[in-house]
């Protein structure tokens, strides 16, 4: 089970946590995703696109605060879908992170599923 | 060491200036969000739009290595809440090494009542206002 360096003691405050089950791989994503942590997110997003998993799950649930800078990697892994042949959907998006998805018209790009 | 170059909070509102690095974005809307929350605006409509607006400086503003500073001005005025994001970059060209996707400029004009922008040669001010008694 992959897991990104907690990070959050120096000052980056995210956390992303890897898991498959099955032919489902789930990234889920708590704290703050911007232009700081994006990085991190992407890294475990690029990692999770390359498994043969069939489903990627992408879980905001535990994100607190989400702009446009996690907001462009989840449309580029979007885009990468079809090529990876992985279906995604987002889960947990609430809050702030929800209104942000919405205020873009972001939404329709994705299968969101409420928490 | 910490990234807030000045902390110049008067009655009126806050005047901070931030060091232009990834962490002072957060610092930046954190700071904004506690004056909106304590003035009666929106404050993660207020939130997001002063984090897309630093992300911006940090991004676009300067193009070269050296360290540099935005500041960050907000104020209560009778029912609206003003914030101005000003750096002292090269103004809003195009930037064809960007990694962002342009998304920016287009949620700050959602989230926001108003937004002016002022570009030139010594850098861009934006100025937005949001609705106070939400």
């Amino acid at each position: 089970m992959p897991e990104s360096p907690d990070t959050s003691q120096d000052g980056e405050p995210l956390r992303v946590r890897g898991e498959r089950t099955g032919d489902v791989y789930t990234l889920a994503l708590a704290g703050e995703l911007d232009i700081s942590t994006a990085d991190a997110f992407e890294a475990e997003l690029r990692r999770a696109q390359g498994t043969d998993a069939d489903q990627l799950v992408i879980d905001l649930e535990g994100l607190t605060f989400m702009d446009s800078s996690g907001l462009s990697l989840l449309l580029h892994a979007r885009q990468r879908e079809e090529a990876e042949g992985q279906r995604i959907r987002v889960v947990g998006a609430s809050g702030e992170v929800r209104r942000l998805l919405e205020v873009t018209r972001a939404d329709q790009f994705f299968e969101l599923i409420d928490p | 060491m910490t990234d807030q170059v000045a902390d110049r909070r008067s009655r009126k509102g806050l005047d901070r200036e931030f060091y232009s690095d990834r962490k002072s974005v957060r610092e930046a809307r954190r700071a904004v969000r506690e004056y909106a929350e304590g003035v009666g605006a929106d404050p993660v409509v207020v939130e997001l739009a002063v984090s897309e607006a630093a992300t911006n400086v940090v991004l676009h503003a300067y193009r070269d290595e050296r360290p540099r500073t935005f500041v960050v001005i907000a104020a209560a005025e009778r029912d609206r809440l003003l914030v101005i994001v000003r750096d002292r970059g090269i103004g809003m060209v195009p930037n064809p090494e960007s990694p962002g996707v342009g998304l920016g400029l287009p949620i700050i004009s959602q989230l926001a009542d108003t937004v002016e922008m002022d570009s030139g040669p010594n850098g861009l001010t934006l100025t937005m206002t949001f609705a106070l008694g939400s």
